[in-house]
């Protein structure tokens, strides 16, 4: 088992490692994510200004 | 005719989870060399004995119930519930051994509320307790985030055929690469990035904050532990509230709405196709039914008249809103403020969110905006049809990674999900209002649960009646395994009781 484990850590360990080879598209994945929830706080605001203006 | 389990079949469930329960043991090591770091003899003695405890009951689990039968789809979700079982009873053996919890129904309560990235918690004295304790609740967070099993299939399953059963079971379907061991390292492979990159940017801030660097780092790391995985334990009673920082609040809620997105769409997004995220009917779901909840929010503040600045009111509004859909359970009020300030309509509006929760195969609970998104169109397609000409054709399409039909089988699915949602919201709320709790907070706290959020409104506390705390537990297990697993072992035991 603890040969498994020591296997499969070297693995994800070569994988996270392997990120570098695509970090551009890793880091503008992120980004997007990032925009995303940017793009969420503009929708909220906007609507929270439109209910507090009809609701006055 | 019901068929019982063979002897066979029992010893797989059983070696599967001895499995899980050695698991559990080795993720004990974290919190124990945590404990040793910082010279906290007695909270490592704790740990000390639990993964010894674990890892003797678990090596002996796989010797005495070693076998090398296959393992099927029906078997894995039977092995989910009993793994679930089993690693909350190991894993509250440090809480119990800590003294800072009131009895070992209210150490599960925390377990559970962990593994399942829920959130509420039932620890007293939380500002002061040992990094090494700390370290534990954020380590059961996160991996139960990802899910346990996805973290033994990725280090202790390798090579065992039939585990999409073990992997289905936990709520995650969903196959990034068609082996589903591969699919288990990718989430892992994610998670971990987004830990590098989301714990940099969080211990950053709290060191800019003015904390110490040991403090920044630890709490860096835990906060963006909580908020990922969508769990909501915080280092500090006062949760998120205690930091009063916007740039604190803005990373967090990146990292909250990062943490709810399906593993799909973060492979998508990372692999040259950032447009998903836009496209994708889960982040399109939950856009239209955030915006729509924050709309119904703001107008419960505006009439409660709380914050007279929109900006703030929004601040406020906006976190506790993406907190609760998210379903992460992050707070920047106090519980007693939604009851005394909020009101019900903010409140109700927060319920909705929380009841609805965020995407499939991510780390978010409740519903999920999948299953909201293919209910609406089931219901627009319904409507389409009566208006349509007797012989036309109508079909509905969603897109999630790529265009697909709507089947009926699929709405009939999601329908299913949803009404034993709802029903056990309503059963759960039921036992809080029998336990003498008003209503609206019955529900919220219910909601909250069952959802695996962790938001509260003041009914989870230490005193609360324990049919309640029990209640809780089966309501965070069976909202976080999706029914499927939980209804998997009633039937087990039922087949083994009752089958020839």
């Amino acid at each position: 088992m603890l040969a498994t484990i020591s296997r499969t850590a070297r693995a994800l360990a070569h994988d996270v490692a392997g990120v570098h080879d695509d970090w551009r598209e890793f880091i503008l994945g992120i980004g997007v994510e990032a925009l995303f929830a940017g793009a969420l706080a503009l929708m909220a605001l906007a609507t929270v200004q439109l209910v507090l203006w009809v609701a006055a | 005719m019901i068929v019982r389990p063979s002897a066979t079949d029992q010893k797989l469930v059983a070696y599967f989870t001895a499995k899980v329960v050695t698991g559990v043991g080795m993720m004990m090591l974290a919190p124990l060399a945590t404990s040793l770091l910082f010279a906290e003899w007695d909270t490592a003695l704790d740990f000390g004995i639990g993964l010894l405890l674990a890892l003797m009951l678990g090596l002996a689990g796989q010797t005495a119930f070693y076998t090398t039968a296959a393992l099927r789809k029906r078997h894995g979700f039977v092995v989910v519930s009993t793994s679930w079982i089993a690693a909350t009873i190991f894993a509250a053996v440090p809480f119990a051994l800590s003294g800072y919890l009131g009895s070992f129904l209210d150490c599960c309560f925390d377990v559970m509320s962990g593994l399942t990235t829920t959130g509420l918690y039932l620890l007293q004295d939380l500002d002061h307790v040992p990094y090494g304790l700390n370290m534990w609740r954020f380590i059961l967070t996160f991996a139960g985030g990802q899910g346990i099993v996805v973290l033994a299939l990725t280090f202790l399953f390798r090579g065992v055929p039939g585990t999409f059963g073990l992997y289905a079971g936990e709520g995650k379907e969903e196959r990034l690469v068609p082996h589903v061991v591969g699919t288990a390292r990718i989430i892992w492979l994610i998670s971990i990035v987004w830990l590098v990159v989301g714990s940099i940017a969080m211990s950053a801030a709290l060191l800019f904050l003015g904390e110490g660097p040991v403090r920044s780092v630890l709490h860096g790391v835990w906060i963006f532990m909580g908020a990922f995985s969508t769990g909501g334990f915080a280092p500090q009673s006062y949760n998120t509230f205690w930091f009063h920082s916007l740039g604190f609040e803005a990373i967090t809620l990146v990292i909250m709405l990062a943490g709810s997105l399906n593993f799909a769409v973060h492979w998508a997004a990372w692999t040259g196709k950032p447009r998903e995220l836009f496209k994708n009917i889960e982040t399109r779901t939950f856009a239209v039914t955030l915006t729509a909840l924050i709309g119904v929010g703001a107008y419960g503040l505006a009439r409660a008249g709380v914050y007279p600045q929109t900006l703030v009111m929004f601040r406020k509004l906006f976190y506790m809103m993406v907190s609760g859909h998210t379903t992460t359970g992050f707070g920047t009020i106090y519980n007693r403020t939604l009851v005394v300030q909020w009101g019900p309509v903010a409140m109700l509006a927060i319920i909705g969110a929380m009841a609805l929760g965020a995407s499939s195969c991510s780390t978010a609970g409740g519903i999920k905006a999948f299953r909201v998104g293919i209910i609406t169109k089931s219901f627009v397609r319904s409507i389409r049809e009566m208006v349509a000409p007797d012989a036309a054709v109508v079909t509905a399409r969603y897109h999630h990674i790529k265009n697909e039909f709507m089947s009926d089988a699929l709405a009939r699915g999601a329908m299913t999900i949803t009404v034993a949602f709802v029903t056990t919201y309503a059963a759960i709320t039921l036992l809080g209002v029998m336990s003498g709790y008003p209503l609206l907070d019955a529900a919220f706290d219910g909601v909250s649960a069952t959802s695996n959020t962790g938001l509260s409104c003041g009914v989870v506390a230490p005193g609360m009646p324990w049919a309640l705390k029990s209640a809780f537990i089966v309501g965070m297990w069976l909202g976080r395994m999706e029914f499927l697993s939980v209804f998997a072992l009633v039937g087990w035991i039922w087949a083994t009781a009752r089958g020839r």
